[in-house]
């Protein structure tokens, strides 16, 4: 495969919507919905707005029912490897948990909108995470594991266990995120109404 | 807003989070099965990755069996053995029958992983695929448990391919016979003595009372 400059992607892009009636029919149907939404964001048409999002509902439906065996496989496939860097994450998508674990840890910290609760659990989880990420370099570095190679990382039964327990608490640490976000969505919901009606 | 019209806010408030949570927990619930088939998948995924480097060679020569005696051979089941739930599991090679889409790796005899609630187990009996006319056996569950390796296997009719990847050769099976025995502790094996061949065995789909026994001849073998 050579890679080929952008004005000859274009033109490769335009020879396959020739090809088949299909795409140009598709492409034609989405630069109508685009033109309509784009033209109607300043008048705000509320009929405009409800006709695009059925249309567009409705050709996602239309997708999904003619093509859905490839879809539940594509699905199906994508949750197998979800599995799969969940339990035996390569080194990038590791580094990629420990620094999202950073910024979720800084911004909730240093934000005073997030309860006392949150950032309890914040530090909790992000404290126990990071421990785990030094017994991970240490580990790396006496037994010399190419991290490179995720079959290297996990021929070390202490290493594996490490990472898989990073990962669930990250999981977790998400999950008791979108709980805790969740009611206060409903308390916020509520005392809105109070206040209305008060 | 009077005190009691704040108390049924409130409570309101408080039922919708609680359905709300335990709405997410029934469908975690739901799910809690396909995704502990998805971890089962990415485990045997890294197994049979870590296996392709670690293969032992492991040879057993068996007394060969007797050649005139073409009648039944009863088999033991393998007797339960408590071993700790393994984090990588040791496989010395594959089986795989693209019909059906299995691709499962199998430990040694001797490994106290050859349990059938951690693989697709070899019994004691069984020779392996390089031994000239031996029989190499495999035991699965079937049914809808996620240790239910062999669960498709009903799908499975004669002439169907079925393929096992050993000491870095790839051997190629053809089912020639699938018959039905009860459930006794013992299964009548009924195959050719003069092929090498390989046997499957399970429970008989819907039926807890029977296994089916699936006996394939080996074809072919090409090196890796």
């Amino acid at each position: 495969m050579i890679p080929i400059s952008l004005f000859e992607q274009f033109i490769k892009f335009g020879e396959l919507l020739l090809s088949n009636p299909l795409y140009l029919g598709l492409f034609i149907i989405f630069v109508l919905l685009f033109l309509f939404q784009f033209l109607n964001v300043k008048r705000r048409n509320v009929v405009v707005q409800i006709f695009v999002s059925v249309l567009f509902l409705g050709l996602m439906a239309f997708v999904i029912l003619g093509y859905r065996e490839s879809i539940l496989t594509g699905l199906d496939y994508l949750i197998e490897r979800l599995v799969l860097n969940l339990y035996f994450p390569s080194f990038i998508i590791y580094m990629i948990v420990i620094l999202f674990s950073y910024l979720i840890f800084v911004y909730t910290t240093f934000h005073k909108k997030f309860s006392s609760i949150v950032k309890k659990i914040n530090t909790g989880f992000f404290t126990f995470i990071q421990f785990l990420f030094c017994v991970f370099l240490i580990i790396v570095i006496t037994e010399k594991i190419d991290i490179s190679s995720r079959i290297a990382m996990y021929q070390s039964q202490d290493l594996t266990m490490v990472l898989q327990m990073s990962m669930i608490l990250f999981l977790l640490w998400l999950l008791a995120l979108v709980v805790a976000y969740y009611i206060k969505l409903i308390r916020k919901y509520f005392t809105k109404k109070e206040k209305l009606q008060s | 807003m009077s005190t009691r019209e704040k108390i049924q806010r409130n409570s309101r408030g408080k039922f919708i989070v609680i359905g709300s949570l335990l709405m997410i927990f029934g469908i975690a619930l739901l799910s809690f099965s396909y995704f502990k088939e998805k971890k089962i998948q990415a485990f045997e995924t890294m197994n049979l990755q870590l296996s392709s480097i670690n293969q032992k060679e492991e040879t057993v020569i068996e007394d060969p069996p007797d050649v005139e005696n073409l009648e039944e051979e009863p088999v033991e089941e393998p007797p339960q053995e408590e071993t700790p739930a393994p984090v990588v599991i040791p496989y010395i090679g594959t089986l795989e029958i693209p019909q059906i889409n299995l691709k499962r790796g199998f430990v040694a005899k001797d490994s106290p992983y050859n349990n059938i609630n951690y693989a697709i187990t070899t019994l004691p009996s069984s020779t392996y695929p390089d031994v000239e006319k031996g029989n190499f056996i495999l035991v699965a569950h079937s049914g809808s448990a996620a240790i239910s390796f062999f669960r498709n296997l009903y799908k499975l009719a004669v002439g169907d391919a079925a393929y096992v990847e050993y000491n870095n050769v790839r051997y190629q099976y053809r089912i020639v016979n699938i018959y039905y025995v009860e459930k006794t502790g013992s299964v009548a094996l009924r195959r050719n003595y003069d092929k090498t061949t390989m046997t499957l065995i399970t429970c008989t789909y819907q039926d807890d009372t029977k296994q089916t026994v699936y006996i394939l001849e080996q074809e072919s073998q090409m090196p890796l």
